[in-house]
């Protein structure tokens, strides 16, 4: 159905909708619309008697209705099993069987997560859950489409968690056990393999040892490599469901032997499936059996097998720290080498010695080789602690240096992200990072256009670190030290790096955190002697002023004021002098904010006083300026700034006045966002940027527009 | 008028140049600034049809054997890839199955480079067989401008939850919860309705949320959860009229509401064509009038006051004289510039500020 299509078409360019007098001379054509799609015979024949109940109705639609009904009411079987369990049972679900039977792929599909739902909200008892529905799970789980026995396996898999051990062991172990034979299509080899994993925490040793474990074995020698691998995953729940001793004699050596398959995926596997489960070997075993696996599946990864390098430094955090304390020194030296060198893998140092190397990288290769260097990043916390946090800046200062500056940003990123765990693991060393943080810039030297990023990122990070720390002690100590060392530090390049922080901190904290703590301590550097500090200083006072509010922070307004004067009438550098002169008309441009709650409670508290503290100290800043000779042109400037204090002051009565019952009413006869008032101040160009003067460029009336052919 | 031509939506692209807007009929009408003339100096900025078409037509759920509206519910442009602007439009049938119980939100993937957007609507059309179950929707949420795995959605209980999407794919549980305490000296028969959150938008520089629930909007810092930084009363006169209001349904409309390019203004609308900007450095407010009689083109609109009690001045209306059909419930604000659409009802109104316009 399309809508009717109009003969004119280059209105785009008229000025059609700017004059309703022009709109009325066009022919303008309605759009029929039709209110339904349906015609009244197909709607007959979706319809349904009123009369019938919700019970009735699904009854109905299964038995008569068309597919796309009946997979509607299994899909609303959830809400009818809420509404009334007993007769849902009795009446629809033995419908629901008798249709899945027939069912296409889409109704089975929506029946495993209608199942699993019901399931899920427990609206009925489990005992009554397997009685009424496991045995339908099962019937559909041999299905012959892959997508639709896989849905079905989910469901179940849930059902076992939630199952009692006696009926898991009837309906579900024992005729897996019977029936888990070659002779089984491998769909449903595999799905015995999810099961097992599923079971072997339900039951008791001795059940586990005569029942589980040996179908657990004859899958874990399969001759499909697929299912190896398959169980091989599994053995990992099945481990930790049989406790260590049967893991011991029964899990390991099969995973040794798995680890030595022929197929690459199985050994993988079985290689990750050991690092998760180190925790559950005792040292004797780790000493003996893990670590020559382990080392010699890393030697190999370089030589022979690179695909799986990327799995390997995935789990390198997790395998150095379950090995730690029964390395050798020369082992334990070793892996990090291993680490470090996985850290830099594909980037050109790497292979600055062999150039066809280079750019015989393939960009599969190269895809690797980043996924490599993103898991490194990734276990970088990992290697901290595998290192000793005392030895960071010996042993992976380089290599943190290496990932943070890395060309591929998802690399970058990871390290980011990660840069939490790494505060973490070197919490007891902060004063080092600060440290590090302050005195990068002179360690490195050659090497300072490189390490400013770190130390943003460091402070960044130092910022958001202080803003969840609830202890105040290590609070002030923190704020203290950043004040201390970086904005009174000797170098000009902490104290750049300070102005930095102070960023930071407006962009993490409340306003009045910031005008607390720091304020004053960025304003002081109004006086430093480096030039590139006063300029970095100018570029931030806009937002440094925008944390104030009227009046709580007045008297460090006044403060700002005093330093932008200073520096007007001090600076002797050209250029710094150029962008004080800029930040002073941007700073005037600037509205202060105005505390409305603050400025009620000091206006009741000055009742009756005849004139109010802004009045006096617009009074007092236009004295100064009188007596002031010095650059009386700039000066001018900085004073206008202060008008935006005195039209707080307006504001102020006029929201006063709002507040007192009727905000939408002010008293004043000025009108809002209408300063055509100017009893306050003659500069027209700070009056002219309040003003907000609306007026109508265009009205369109929406019944004159027209739908064209245009098609999307 | 009829009920298919009245205004649903009304979207700026990210440049400004491009306007959408989407009406009850499915149409959606895009709108595109014409360049600055210099022969013509009044001509710069206006707006002009670019291209109309039917994006929805009205449809039939089959599930629940309902007719599904056509009317726009939501128009997003999405950033620019290439010479093509593409925009993703909605309505009812987005998501046609219905769930009760618990919150539900409904999402649109936008395939654009990880792009995503979210969508959500709450589910008043469809009644769940006990009314009980249903004890909160969700109404608005959007994603975070900056950071793709955080979005906000708000309910009808006046909360607002941030999610992260890096802690879980579905996000039934939020990472943050922002909430005021209920002032119990207010409460009465109509706190919660009033309370429901009818819009959410974040602020350009990320850092804060506006809501919009019936009678203010307010401004919510993403750092502090127990409450908003800043409250804004829209039209606190109406709290008094509350009872007549839920009678004739209005207590129900959903307004939205607006940040400027700066985020230091913030807009939403009222009744009577009236729409209401809030400075927040400075605290004033200002009500303006969408009418077709104060606004012949190029004409300049005056402050409007409504009066409340006994004094009342020459142009003053008053608070039952104000027209509750016409209500100003969406608006939009030009991304960078002082320029600004409003729909009312059947009629689209874009304004510009005077000294926005001297400027160039």
């Amino acid at each position: 159905m399309r809508p009717e299509i109009f003969s004119k078409m280059d209105f785009s360019h008229s000025s059609l909708f700017g004059y309703i007098e022009d709109l009325q001379e066009l022919t303008i054509i309605e759009r029929p619309v039709r209110r339904s799609l349906k015609t009244p015979e197909e709607i007959e024949r979706l319809t349904v008697d009123e009369e019938l109940s919700d019970i009735e109705r699904a009854v109905y639609l299964l038995s008569s209705g068309q597919d796309i009904q009946g997979t509607s009411v299994v899909a609303n079987l959830p809400v009818l099993m809420r509404q009334n369990p007993a007769e849902t049972l009795r009446r629809v679900l033995p419908k629901i069987r008798e249709v899945l039977h027939v069912a296409g792929v889409e109704m089975q599909l929506t029946a495993a997560v209608s199942f699993l739902t019901v399931l899920q909200e427990e609206s009925v008892s489990i005992h009554t859950y397997s009685h009424s529905f496991l045995h339908i799970i099962l019937q559909n789980l041999e299905h012959r489409d892959a997508g639709v026995s896989n849905a079905w396996l989910e469901t179940l898999l849930a059902v076992i968690e939630a199952l009692p051990k006696e009926t898991v062991r009837h309906e579900i172990l024992n005729p897996l056990v019977a029936k888990a034979q070659l002779s089984q299509t491998l769909q449903s080899r595999l799905a015995s393999c999810k099961i097992m994993g599923k079971v072997a925490n339900k039951f008791e040793a001795h059940i586990i040892k005569r029942e589980v474990l040996p179908l657990v074995k004859s899958l874990c020698q399969d001759v499909e490599y697929e299912v190896r691998t398959c169980m091989c995953r599994q053995l990992e729940h099945v481990a930790r469901g049989i406790g260590t001793e049967l893991t011991k004699t029964v899990v390991l050596p099969e995973l040794v032997e798995l680890a030595r398959d022929e197929g690459s995926s199985v050994r993988l596997a079985a290689f990750e499936t050991l690092v998760n489960l180190l925790d559950m070997f005792d040292t004797d075993d780790r000493s003996q059996t893990v670590l020559p696996l382990v080392k010699s599946f890393c030697e190999k990864s370089f030589k022979a097998d690179e695909s799986i390098l990327v799995s390997l430094s995935f789990h390198l955090g997790k395998l150095c720290n379950g090995l730690y304390g029964i390395f050798t020194p020369e082992q334990h030296l070793r892996f990090l080498e291993f680490y470090k060198k996985l850290s830099t893998l594909g980037l050109q140092q790497e292979n600055g010695h062999n150039d066809n190397q280079l750019h015989l990288q393939t960009l599969e290769q190269e895809k690797k080789y980043i996924s490599v260097r993103k898991n490194c990043a990734y276990n970088f916390p990992a290697m901290i602690v595998f290192v000793d946090p005392k030895n960071f800046h010996l042993e992976l200062y380089s290599i943190f240096f290496c990932l943070c500056h890395d060309p591929e940003v998802s690399v970058r990123y990871t390290m980011a992200i990660s840069f939490f765990e790494v505060l973490d693991a070197l919490v007891g060393h902060l004063p080092e990072i600060l440290e590090l943080m302050t005195n990068g810039g002179e360690n490195n030297g050659s090497e300072n256009k490189n390490v400013l990023p770190v130390q943003k990122a460091a402070a960044r990070t130092l910022c958001v670190y202080l803003r969840y720390n609830r202890k105040q002690e290590q609070r002030h100590e923190v704020i203290q030290k950043l004040i201390e060392q970086l904005g009174q530090g000797k170098s000009y390049w902490n104290r750049l790096r300070f102005l930095d922080t102070c960023e930071f901190i407006m962009e993490l904290f409340s306003k009045s955190f910031f005008c607390k703590y720091f304020f004053l301590p960025v304003l002081e550097l109004t006086h430093d002697p480096v030039a590139n500090v006063r300029m970095k200083l100018c570029c931030l006072l806009p937002k440094v002023k925008s944390t104030l509010k009227i009046p709580t922070d007045k008297h460090l307004l006044q403060q700002l004021e005093l330093c932008i004067r200073k520096l007007l009438c001090q600076e002797k550098d050209k250029d710094v002098l150029t962008i004080v002169k800029r930040t002073v008309l941007e700073l005037d441009r600037m509205e202060i904010s105005v505390d409305a709650e603050q400025l009620e409670k000091e206006k009741q508290k000055n009742e009756g006083r005849s004139t109010n503290i802004n009045e006096k100290m617009f009074e007092k800043k236009r004295r100064d300026s009188k007596t002031s000779s010095v650059l009386a042109k700039s000066l001018n400037l900085s004073i206008s700034g202060s008008s935006s204090g005195t039209s707080a002051d307006d504001s102020f009565r006029t929201h006063s006045a709002g507040n007192s019952g009727n905000a939408a009413v002010p008293s004043s006869s000025r009108n809002l966002f209408n300063s055509a008032d100017q009893k306050n101040n003659g500069n027209k160009e700070s009056q002219s940027r309040k003003m907000s003067i609306w007026y109508i460029i265009e009205r369109v009336e929406w019944d004159k527009v027209k739908v064209s052919a245009f098609d999307m | 008028m009829r009920i298919s031509d009245i205004i649903s939506t009304v979207e700026f692209n990210h440049t400004g140049e491009l306007l959408a807007t989407g009406d009850k009929g499915g149409r959606v009408v895009i709108f595109q600034r014409e360049p600055e003339s210099k022969n013509e100096p009044y001509n710069q900025g206006e707006y002009n049809v670019y291209s109309t078409f039917q994006s929805h037509e009205p449809e039939f759920d089959y599930l629940k054997s309902l007719e599904i509206e056509e009317k726009i519910n939501k128009i997003k442009w999405l950033p620019q890839q290439n010479a093509a602007h593409s925009l993703l439009s909605t309505n009812d049938a987005f998501g046609p199955r219905c769930f009760f119980h618990t919150l539900r939100m409904k999402q649109i993937m936008g395939y654009n480079k990880s792009q995503m957007w979210l969508y959500s609507r709450d589910i008043v059309d469809i009644k769940p067989a006990n009314m009980e179950d249903l004890t909160e929707v969700i109404t608005a949420s959007e994603f975070h401008p900056h950071h793709c795995n955080l979005f906000v959605y708000s309910s009808s209980k006046g909360s607002l939850r941030l999610c992260d999407m890096r802690a879980s794919a579905l996000c039934d549980k939020h990472s943050k919860l922002y909430e005021e305490p209920e002032d119990p000296s207010n409460r009465s028969f109509f706190s919660e309705i009033i309370s429901s959150v009818s819009d959410v938008k974040f602020s350009h520089s990320g850092r804060y949320m506006l809501t919009r629930d019936y009678l203010t909007v307010k401004v919510w810092d993403l750092n502090m959860e127990t409450k908003p930084v800043e409250t804004y009363q829209v039209h606190d006169y109406l709290r008094s009229k509350l009872c007549s209001l839920y009678e004739n349904d209005c207590i129900f409309d959903k307004f939205e509401c607006a940040w400027n390019g700066s985020d230091s203004v913030i807009m939403t609308g009222a009744y009577n064509n009236f729409f209401r900007m809030f400075d927040r450095n400075t605290k004033r407010d200002v009500t303006l009038e969408a009418s077709r009689e104060s606004s012949k083109p190029r004409a300049i609109l005056k402050p409007r006051r409504v009066c409340v009690g006994g004094k009342r001045r020459k142009d003053d209306i008053s608070v039952d004289s104000l027209d509750f059909t016409k209500k100003i419930l969406h608006t939009a604000w030009h991304p960078t510039e002082n320029i600004i659409a409003i729909a009312a009802t059947n009629n689209l109104y874009i304004f510009q500020d005077k000294v926005n316009s001297e400027m160039h």
